[in-house]
């Protein structure tokens, strides 16, 4: 069963086409990373997803099935602005989820909650952001979720948490959840995420399995007798950017794998941010 | 769902309460240490209507739970495996219990400050609770929630919005009972208006009773115009307004969008 599947998707505010007939398939147990800039699309395809706004086209099917109340049983979702109540202990969130979801497993919040080093009888009011983003994460991996959606989960979150999330989005993605995760770091999509979507003002310009990427895209650069740096982003066509560079006589010619980075930077072009 | 109502509508009678009791408390110590002259007559029969007037004040800033900017619950209420429409009447349900246990509670208060009132001065205590009226105050409550919650639920973005209904429905009067066009228009569909309706109860009653007109024009128009329901009729109309403003809300809720994405 594909846990989410997009079919051209679209949702305009006022005319402007915030998401512009995006189509995606997410499979079973991957960890799929959607990168973009601001205002690029990412929430309000997630938004349109899960319901909380409506899409102006285009179909979205979870499990299967259009959107019901019940698969939200199997769904859980992590939102940008941390918008749990900050009067309430991660307890009580604990207990209300607990009523709520048929899944959700104490012992698992428990240790997350150890795992991030929260309070659980402290108001979240009394917690820095980045313990309230745990808390929400703690509280979203305790549903034992078949698919989890995450709107920039390590938001605010400090250089060990960071890694602790990631190494429990691993560890989950072993255990065979679906993971979406939209990030501005995309050190950690590289370091979690299998396959990626990156969205420029509205569309996914590219879908693409991680090693996939690294096995193709390279950055050639050459080195003239005047001293000149030449360089050239290449999408499997490297071989020929080689042999135009050696017709030119250079001193050296060398090629680099791109960083995720590189190739996001490439996608949206933005080629002279990266340019060395 | 229910759970997380009820820690809300807890802490939120935890505050009204402590207002109300210490409210209490402190007119007591002033009225205990004040000169007295010769004995007061309390009437108990009315206590329920200053009653309703502090509940009212709870509901239309505590009650209305359907999300808005300060309490914007949405985003995790509409990704749990729950109708949104069982989720907003759950809401609704457990704010009118709450508005209702505010309501009491305050009169429980009022009784009890009454009693203590006696031991520290000299009153005579006169009639007893009058519980037709205290439905009728019951009611109000309700439909002043209703309102807020209609308000709540259209002025989303705004912190608190629910309680703009309240002064809104005191202008809407105040505005009714003026000269021309304006005021005529405001009069048609004030029998919505809770706080008109509740109280047309007492001016018909005072009208009927010590012959009493009012002396403003058209705030006896506003009571001219509300006639038809007599004494009898306020109870359920206020609890029909209560209704339609909670079923207006919970409709709208369930079609709305999260505030931002």
């Amino acid at each position: 069963m594909i846990p989410l599947r997009i079919d051209h998707l679209t949702k305009s505010y006022g005319g402007r086409a915030a998401v512009d007939d995006l189509s995606l398939v997410i499979e079973s147990g991957t960890v799929f990373g959607l990168l973009g800039r601001n205002g690029a699309g990412k929430s309000s395809t997630i938004a349109c997803v899960l319901g909380l706004i409506r899409k102006s086209g285009g179909d979205v099917t979870l499990f299967g099935e259009p959107l019901q109340a019940r698969t939200f049983d199997r769904v859980a979702y992590v939102q940008e602005i941390n918008v749990l109540d900050s009067w309430m202990t991660p307890h009580q969130h604990a207990e209300f989820r607990r009523r709520c979801y048929s899944r959700f497993d104490n012992a698992l919040m428990a240790d997350l909650i150890e795992r991030f080093e929260i309070d659980p009888m402290r108001t979240l009011r009394k917690m820095s952001k980045g313990q309230r983003q745990a808390v929400a994460l703690a509280l979203a991996f305790a549903q034992r979720p078949e698919l989890m959606i995450l709107d920039e989960p390590a938001s605010g979150l400090d250089p060990v948490l960071q890694r602790r999330l990631l190494d429990t989005i691993v560890s989950a993605a072993a255990d065979g959840v679906t993971i979406v995760f939209s990030s501005h770091t995309i050190g950690h999509v590289e370091q979690a995420a299998e396959r990626i979507g990156i969205l420029d003002r509205g569309k996914l310009v590219l879908e693409a399995n991680v090693d996939d990427l690294r096995a193709s895209r390279f950055l050639v650069e050459a080195v003239f007798p005047d001293g000149r740096l030449e360089q050239r982003y290449c999408n499997g066509d490297v071989a020929e950017v080689e042999a135009q560079f050696h017709a030119l006589s250079p001193t050296a010619v060398s090629r680099r794998p791109l960083t995720l980075e590189q190739v996001f930077f490439t996608t949206i072009g933005m080629t002279k941010e990266y340019r060395t | 769902m229910i759970y997380r109502e009820l820690l809300v509508m807890r802490k939120a009678l935890l505050w009204y309460f402590g207002i109300v009791i210490g409210l209490s408390i402190l007119a007591l110590i002033m009225m205990a240490t004040a000169s007295h002259r010769g004995t007061d007559n309390t009437d108990l029969q009315g206590i329920s209507v200053p009653c309703a007037w502090m509940a009212l004040i709870f509901a239309a800033i505590f009650g209305v739970a359907l999300g808005n900017a300060s309490r914007e619950p949405a985003r995790v209420l509409w990704v749990l495996p729950a109708d949104r429409l069982r989720s907003a009447l759950e809401v609704v349900g457990v704010d009118l219990v709450a508005s209702a246990v505010a309501y009491a509670g305050t009169i429980a208060v009022s009784y009890v400050f009454f009693i203590a009132d006696g031991l520290v001065r000299p009153v005579i205590h006169r009639g007893s609770i009058d519980w037709g009226l205290a439905l009728e105050g019951l009611c109000l409550v309700w439909a002043v929630y209703g309102w807020s919650a209609v308000t709540g639920v259209l002025l989303r973005r705004i912190a608190y919005a629910g309680i703009v209904s309240f002064p809104f429905l005191l202008l809407w009067m105040m505005f009714g009972s003026m000269e021309g066009r304006f005021g005529e228009l405001l009069r048609f569909p004030i029998a919505t208006n809770p706080l008109a309706v509740f109280s047309n109860g007492f001016a018909v009653e005072a009208i009927a009773t010590h012959q009493f007109v009012p002396t403003h024009r058209e705030m006896g128009e506003i009571v001219a115009s509300l006639m038809w329901m007599g004494t009898t009729w306020e109870t359920p109309l206020l609890l029909a307004t209560a209704v339609a403003g909670c079923a207006i809300a919970v409709l709208v809720w369930r079609r709305a969008e999260v505030l931002s994405v």
